[in-house]
């Protein structure tokens, strides 16, 4: 009892730090490999952003948790998305899989019961963050400022990272302008002198450039 | 009065088995199965060996949650003990495994690295056809496997439902062989249910459904399913389907015992769920012959039971949700399979039934139309019992309640109609006629009519010789005491003779029978 404990801790002390280091939710899992890329191995999950080089004989069959999509790479830079990857100098084929098996039709004529166990992760501890006055659904947003203001702060909440310093000239700040990308899934407070709101960033948000309504901010 | 009779009988019978197979009895066809299963156990008492069961359980039993590595640790972080597992069963020749846990989310967020393990497991296990793992939707998404398991699995292949059928009263006593489900390339296709997917590989079969809804496992039609159902057919007590603790066989395959493995897994359909004091615990049709809570306690490798744990006299009426697939895999394996009979076929029970019990009502008395009518009923229930020890199961009950109602009606019928004239001829006659001659009266059909019946009688007219000088030396009471004597004798000598006394003065009496009795009534009365 005393061992099993003892590891249960051991494992959750490695979960917390994990935690800590700011491990981001796995997007892909290595389905298959053919040759030997060295970062990653059979049934890797790996989390958007991660790089892999794949050399042009090697083969890789990634799939996506959220899109269902499956890719087969042939060689080439392979960068984990969240719905697909971007794979520069290889080859890529991607095919729509049935990640749940498929929804059932017409449940209560089919099986109003059923008998199964199922496991789940319990919810985690409360968030102690604040939450979000607005969601946006890009990676840059468009800051429109109410009062003259000289600079803006980006800070990000849910993770320790370098908050952004932002000059502005005028009464607005185009963060696509600027290069400026945020992650997805991200929460953040925006101050500009006394004035601050609390937004995120919506967890399947894209560097693709949408309305200006999609991405506002109102300081 | 023989034809009133007739068609009040059958119009009873009628109306009675109409009664009771409207949509409102439908609660008691459910009943009946479950009623029926009892009953089999009572009269017929079978009991398979549980060593010829094609199915076999590994059970996550209270006694995991207290056995190590298990215990204190959340059960999402188990899955490198599954992976062992899945692992272990394969390699000990199980047929197939199936999966009757459902684990949608993942440590992996946290751990990286920690369901590795497990997702090799199950490619392996998957990539060779021996691996299926459940689903379940209720709502309008499933609750599946988490994504990352359905890519080791190779996604819809590989992932089956385990809904059931659950009757109106929350019971589970059939389940579905296939169901639709929507398709990314055809828009929708039919696929069968987890247990049926288990037999078919067991069999190496293609599920498919015929025209009526029978299962058919490639060229072989199974008897007795029928419109996409298999109403399932339990064994009683809890050690008809081997169930093996997941805690002990952990520690068995740690251990390295093969010989153990090898001997209870191969060639085995192997379902892993849950055999729990609360979670996936359902009521079924078997409710009335379940047994001890000891599902996990017939054979173990490693760890002794923990009988700490357990209560030998708890009997519960629901069981562990794994069982009713190992009971459809088992029914379908052995051809076990129940069949329910037709509403024609009931229907033709039930008017048979209150046919009987009509007949008894209009044609004896009360009391012994009551005894007839409960031997049918209990001859019914042996019939109906005897069907489904071979795997035939009618209604037991609607044709007891179209009886009980028959009886009640025919019952009303005598009294307000069929008897109500020879209740009045008894009524009226009985100051003046004897019991037996009312009886007569009341025997036939035909009721005494007004105007009198035209008949050969013999009157014997009698006197007591000096009566009025007798009389006069006794007192009044004295006479009343002398006259009834003599009258009790001579009424009893004449209805010993089919005589009765039809006025006392001029004393007349009258003979219903022959003239022969005259001359010994005569006598009698000297």
């Amino acid at each position: 009892m005393k061992c099993s404990l003892t590891a249960f801790l051991s494992i959750l002390a490695i979960a917390i730090s994990s935690h800590a280091r700011g491990g981001e939710a796995p997007s892909a899992i290595v389905e298959d490999i053919s040759g030997a890329p060295k970062s990653i191995q059979f049934m890797d999950y790996l989390a958007p952003g991660r790089t892999i080089d794949v050399v042009a004989s090697d083969r890789v069959i990634l799939g996506y948790l959220r899109s269902c999509v499956r890719e087969t790479i042939q060689g080439g830079h392979i960068t984990i998305g969240l719905k697909q990857s971007t794979v520069t100098g290889g080859k890529v084929t991607r095919e729509r899989v049935e990640c749940d098996g498929g929804n059932l039709q017409n449940m209560m004529a089919q099986g109003s019961g059923s008998a199964v166990t199922v496991f789940r992760a319990k919810p985690g501890a409360k968030s102690k963050l604040p939450k979000s006055q607005i969601t946006i659904y890009a990676t840059m947003p468009f800051v429109s400022l109410t009062s003259k203001s000289l600079g803006l702060k980006v800070v990000r909440l849910d993770k320790k990272a370098k908050p952004l310093s932002i000059n502005v000239q005028g009464s607005v700040s185009d963060f696509a302008k600027l290069g400026i990308h945020l992650i997805p899934g991200g929460l953040y407070r925006l101050s500009a002198g006394d004035k601050n709101v609390v937004f995120s960033i919506d967890p399947l948000a894209e560097d693709k450039s949408i309305s200006l309504l999609q991405r506002l901010i109102r300081l | 009065m023989i034809k009133k009779n007739l068609i009040a009988g059958l119009l009873a019978a009628i109306i009675s088995t109409a009664a009771v197979m409207t949509p409102l009895t439908e609660r008691l066809d459910g009943l009946s199965l479950d009623s029926l299963h009892w009953l089999r156990q009572v009269f017929f008492a079978p009991n398979p060996n549980p060593l010829n069961s094609p199915t076999v359980v590994v059970a996550i039993d209270e006694e995991t949650f207290r056995r190590p590595p298990f215990q204190g640790v959340p059960k999402v972080m188990w899955t490198k003990q599954l992976a062992t597992i899945i692992t272990g069963l394969k390699d000990a020749g199980a047929t197939v495994i199936g999966l009757d846990l459902i684990l949608p989310t993942s440590v992996e967020r946290h751990i990286k690295g920690f369901d590795r393990d497990l997702l090799i497991a199950m490619r392996r296990a998957s990539q060779k056809g021996k691996l299926v793992l459940g689903k379940v939707q209720h709502q309008a998404k499933p609750i599946a496997p988490h994504p990352g398991q359905s890519f080791a699995v190779g996604h819809q292949k590989n992932i089956r439902v385990v809904n059931l059928t659950q009757d109106q009263d929350g019971i589970i006593r059939r389940l579905p062989l296939m169901v639709h489900t929507d398709d990314l390339k055809k828009g929708t296709r039919q696929e069968p249910v987890m247990s049926i997917e288990l037999a078919a590989r067991a069999l190496k079969a293609r599920p498919s459904l015929t025209s009526t809804g029978s299962l058919k496992l490639s060229d072989k039609i199974i008897s007795r399913t029928i419109n996409n159902r298999l109403l399932l057919n339990f064994d009683a007590g809890s050690q008809a389907i081997p169930a093996f603790s997941f805690a002990d066989i952990y520690a068995c395959l740690k251990k390295g015992n093969a010989a153990f493995l090898k001997k209870h897994f191969e060639n085995k359909i192997v379902l892993i769920g849950t055999a729990l004091d609360e979670e996936d615990r359902r009521v079924t049709s078997k409710r009335f012959i379940t047994g001890a809570e000891n599902f996990t306690h017939a054979k173990r490798c490693h760890y002794a039971i923990a009988k700490a744990l357990y209560r030998p006299e708890l009997v519960r009426e629901s069981i562990p949700g794994v069982f009713i697939h190992a009971t459809a895999i088992n029914n379908i394996m052995q051809g076990r399979v129940l069949s329910s009979a037709t509403s024609v076929i009931n229907g033709a029970a039930i008017l048979l039934t209150a046919l009987f019990i009509a007949f008894f009502v209009l044609n004896f008395p009360p009391i012994r139309a009551g005894v007839l009518a409960i031997g049918i009923c209990l001859l019914w229930l042996v019939l109906a019992t005897s069907a489904f020890d071979g795997g035939f199961a009618m209604n037991l009950f609607n044709p007891l309640f179209a009886s009980a109602l028959t009886f009640a009606l025919l019952l009303g019928f005598r009294f307000t109609v069929s008897d109500k004239d020879k209740r009045y001829i008894r009524r009226v006659f009985s100051y003046y006629l004897p019991p037996a001659i009312i009886e007569k009266m009341t025997e036939g059909d035909s009721m005494p009519t007004l105007g009198g019946e035209a008949k050969e009688v013999t009157i014997l007219f009698s006197d007591i010789a000096g009566f009025s000088t007798l009389s006069e030396a006794l007192s009044a009471s004295e006479v009343a005491t002398f006259l009834n004597e003599y009258l009790t004798e001579m009424s009893d000598i004449l209805e010993t003779h089919g005589a009765f006394i039809e006025n006392l003065s001029p004393m007349k009496l009258q003979l219903s029978s022959a003239r022969r009795w005259m001359t010994r009534i005569m006598l009698c009365m000297q």
